[in-house]
């Protein structure tokens, strides 16, 4: 009896161990054969393809689907709400010439076509292609995990490509008669371009769509071109009614979606994302797969910006984080860049390498794999997540067992001449936020408070705001090189 | 200023092309306008956005242009005068001379965004930065009770009222704010549950747990002595009902816990579920021993069972969960 009660009384949770426990990540694979996917009107019609994974029109890259999810390509069936939501944009291709855009919608819609052009008008009255308006097809996704139940989600993904660069597009996603309606898009200037670009940097909006909202609506003030995310989108990766919150956070009639179909959002996996389905299926990064890489080749990636370098790392599992294949393409990756086009690395994962006060504190197995890299290749700021505060260091060259070393800086820890690199916490979007310690001796600044990071770089010259929620100034510094 | 003269610095060369030219002009003029924003020359930050934006409308940095243009006309009130102040006041230190200030000069902006967004801004600075949820709780009511205020920014105004009575130490106060407000599904009403649940749950839990166990334990050190009886005790069937009890606390904590250093919550778990399952199976020995009755022994099982849902109670409000569950409850359909 005794038994049977203490059973009972602990079988919610141990249902909710069983969920957490078991849910599938999303692998390389094929999927589901289907119809066309095809760029037309911009020169580049494609044959039909015979499945996936496939190459969209125009684009050099290919693109995969996890495994686990039924996938297809775009056909005229809507369902019984066809409308378009989550509608969000990133770069899987070259950022002058491409972006992909991924969106929501009820399940039995399987149309999942971009309208797109440079005038707003043409694209807002189209419903096919023609004149200045050309047309883009892609793939659906329907997924679901053990924490959903039975309840499933259906996503879309779009890849464009051959675009101009520095140019801004107007495009609408879903299919005829359920159009999303019009936002726009500005590509990336050329690799090496000394155009000024601005990216913001975010973090751990967890448990907290409002807030998260909040903070977004302080990002898209600023006028940015794309965003870093460092990871914990949600609190538990396989719950998509956390993502469904996460997407279509909203606050003071300001809603994420305007700001995510209007700028790139490139993500990294956190340990609350898991890797999950929901986050592979949800989001479009590039997919250069290497050796024992999962998420179809998202799980890490990199990207040039103009004359910046990003490259964006999984440190979720430990094994995964300091395992060979990630540390081999890391030194690949940073070996094959050319400093005189893209003379700015940034470097972005979740848990902080260095980090003082909160929960966590610095992740020293994972700075030992990854610092003596980052200073070969001189990388300029690594953005983490993980511990929610907001945290810069002072320059950080070489170490001593385990420990950094602190490079020269001049005023405010700044660099000189590449001496160093900042290690920046920045997280707590929406998360609890955790005490700061500012004790450490690698710590510049640091201050428990929800926060953001605006970067501005004008060729050799690079301007950093961190700021808080309320829009005053957090920390700040230019550094020219 | 370092950007407006690393654009100069990289400005044209000879053969460039006249789109490169234009574009270079674009960015000087955009540097130029983000200098004019910083020193508060909101009108001609607004000309030189115009300008910037007409040299090649299609081109990426003409959106940036036009986010900034739409940005300087949404906060023109009062020919930017209240825009200044407020921004002065968010450049500056915080202290309460400051906030002051700024607080009897919002009483002369006109209405408009500017005055919501100085209103939201003393609430916040007043809670975060200066510890005063009083003056907080005054700025939010304030903004609440505007004539203009937007149903976004009420609820802004609503839950930051909620936070500062929290912060006041008043739990009950903050529940009832948010459901005035009809505002049940925001996290600052997961919160203040969580906060009011734990002003009389958590010690009822607690004496719960602290008087079954002392109970079993007097009672099993009574009837059920012995290793023989204590190797009963721990019948593998028991230890694997142990198991399978913190099973999901463990996962949760290994999988997903990172509010703060998961090895005390993880003894704290261990130790609760882990003592409740040991003490319980004693008592059932000592009740087994004694030759209790069915009856009893169910009672015994009912006071068993009370005592794990408070040690699982208790699991989940230390390591943050309750809060989140209360919240997810709230957001199902």
């Amino acid at each position: 009896m005794n038994r049977i009660m203490t059973l009972v009384g602990v079988a919610g949770l141990g249902l909710v161990a069983v969920a957490v426990g078991c849910e599938t990540t999303g692998l390389v694979g094929g999927g589901a054969g289907g119809a066309l996917a095809a760029s037309e009107g911009a020169g580049c019609l494609d044959a039909p393809p015979a499945g996936l994974p496939y190459q969209p029109g125009c684009c050099d890259h290919t693109v995969y689907v996890p495994d686990g999810v039924e996938a297809g390509f775009s056909s005229a069936v809507l369902g019984a709400n066809p409308i378009p939501d989550h509608v969000h944009a990133s770069w899987a291709g070259p950022t002058p010439s491409s972006f992909a855009v991924n969106w929501r919608t009820d399940n039995g819609t399987l149309a999942t076509e971009l309208l797109y052009g440079t005038s707003e008008a043409d694209v807002q009255a189209a419903s096919a292609p023609g004149g200045t308006v050309k047309r883009v097809t892609g793939h659906h996704m329907l997924y679901g995990s053990l924490l959903d139940g039975a309840q499933r989600t259906r996503v879309h993904e779009v890849h464009v490509c051959g675009l101009d660069a520095s140019k801004v597009y107007y495009y609408k996603v879903g299919g005829p008669g359920a159009w999303s309606p019009v936002y726009d898009f500005a590509t990336g200037p050329a690799i090496g371009a000394t155009e000024s670009f601005k990216f913001a940097v975010t973090g751990d909006s967890r448990d907290d769509p409002t807030t998260w909202a909040e903070v977004q609506q302080a990002v898209a003030a600023q006028a940015i071109d794309f965003q870093l995310f460092s990871g914990d989108a949600v609190v538990i990766g396989q719950n998509q009614a956390e993502w469904n919150g996460f997407f279509a956070a909203s606050s003071g009639g300001f809603s994420t979606e305007g700001l995510f179909a209007t700028s790139a959002f490139m993500v990294v996996n956190g340990n609350h994302d898991a890797l999950s389905v929901n986050y592979v299926a949800q989001f479009a990064m590039p997919q250069d797969v290497s050796p024992g890489e999962l998420a179809q080749g998202e799980e890490w990636y990199s990207f040039d910006y103009g004359n910046a370098h990003f490259v964006a790392l999984n440190d979720t599992p430990a094994a995964t984080a300091t395992g060979q294949p990630q540390v081999d393409w890391l030194r690949a990756d940073l070996a094959a860049v050319d400093r005189q086009k893209t003379p700015w690395i940034f470097a972005m994962h979740h848990r902080p390498t260095y980090s003082c006060g909160g929960s966590h504190g610095s992740d020293v197995a994972l700075r030992s794999v990854y610092q003596p890299i980052f200073d070969q290749y001189r990388v300029d700021v690594v953005f983490s997540g993980h511990d929610h505060f907001y945290e810069r260091s002072v320059p950080i060259r070489g170490m001593q067992g385990t420990e950094g070393q602190i490079a020269a800086s001049g005023p405010n820890a700044v660099p000189v001449s590449e001496s160093g690199t900042l290690y920046v916490v920045a997280a707590g979007a929406g998360a609890p936020l955790y005490g700061v310690d500012t004790s450490c001796y690698f710590v510049h600044t640091g201050e428990s408070e929800r926060n953001f990071v605006i970067v501005t770089v004008q060729d050799r010259t690079l301007q950093y705001r961190a700021l808080r929620l309320n829009g005053t100034l957090l920390d700040q510094f230019d550094y020219t090189k | 200023m370092v950007l407006a003269l690393a654009t100069l610095a990289s400005g044209p060369g000879a053969g460039t092309s006249a789109a490169g030219d234009r574009a270079e002009e674009q960015q000087v003029l955009l540097s130029r306008a983000a200098e004019a924003e910083l020193g508060h020359g909101w009108v001609a930050a607004g000309a030189l956005y115009r300008q910037a934006e007409a040299v090649l409308p299609e081109s990426r940095l003409a959106r940036r242009a036009r986010a900034r243009l739409e940005w300087l006309a949404a906060h023109a009130e009062g020919d930017f005068a209240p825009l200044t102040a407020l921004a002065s006041a968010m450049a500056a230190e915080p202290t309460h001379a400051v906030l002051a200030d700024l607080e009897r000069a919002v009483e002369g902006f006109p209405d408009g965004r500017v005055r919501r967004e100085a209103l939201a801004f003393l609430g916040d600075t007043y809670l975060r930065r200066l510890s005063d949820p009083v003056r907080a709780l005054a700025a939010y009511r304030r903004l609440a009770e505007l004539s203009d205020v937007t149903e976004g920014e009420r609820q802004l105004a609503v839950s930051g009222a909620a936070l500062a009575a929290l912060a006041l130490g008043e739990p009950a106060r903050s529940v009832a704010l948010l459901d005035e407000a009809g505002l049940t599904r925001r996290p600052e009403h997961a919160l203040a549950l969580a906060e009011r649940w734990a002003e009389v749950g958590a010690p009822f839990c607690y004496a719960l747990l602290g008087l079954f166990c002392a109970t079993t334990f007097v009672f099993a050190g009574r009837y059920a002595l012995g290793r023989a009886a204590l190797r009963r005790a721990f019948a593998p069937g028991r230890l694997a009902v142990a198991a399978y009890a913190l099973a999901a606390p463990v996962a949760l904590l290994l999988l997903y816990d990172d509010d703060s250093g998961y090895e005390w919550r993880l003894a704290l778990v261990l130790g609760a579920a882990g003592l409740v399952v040991a003490t319980s199976a004693l008592g059932a020995e000592g009740a087994l021993r004694r030759g209790w009755s069915a009856r009893r022994r169910a009672v015994l099982g009912a006071a068993s069972s009370l005592a794990v849902c408070a040690a699982a109670l208790l699991a989940v409000h230390h390591t943050g969960w309750l809060f989140r569950l209360i919240k997810a409850a709230g957001e199902r359909p």
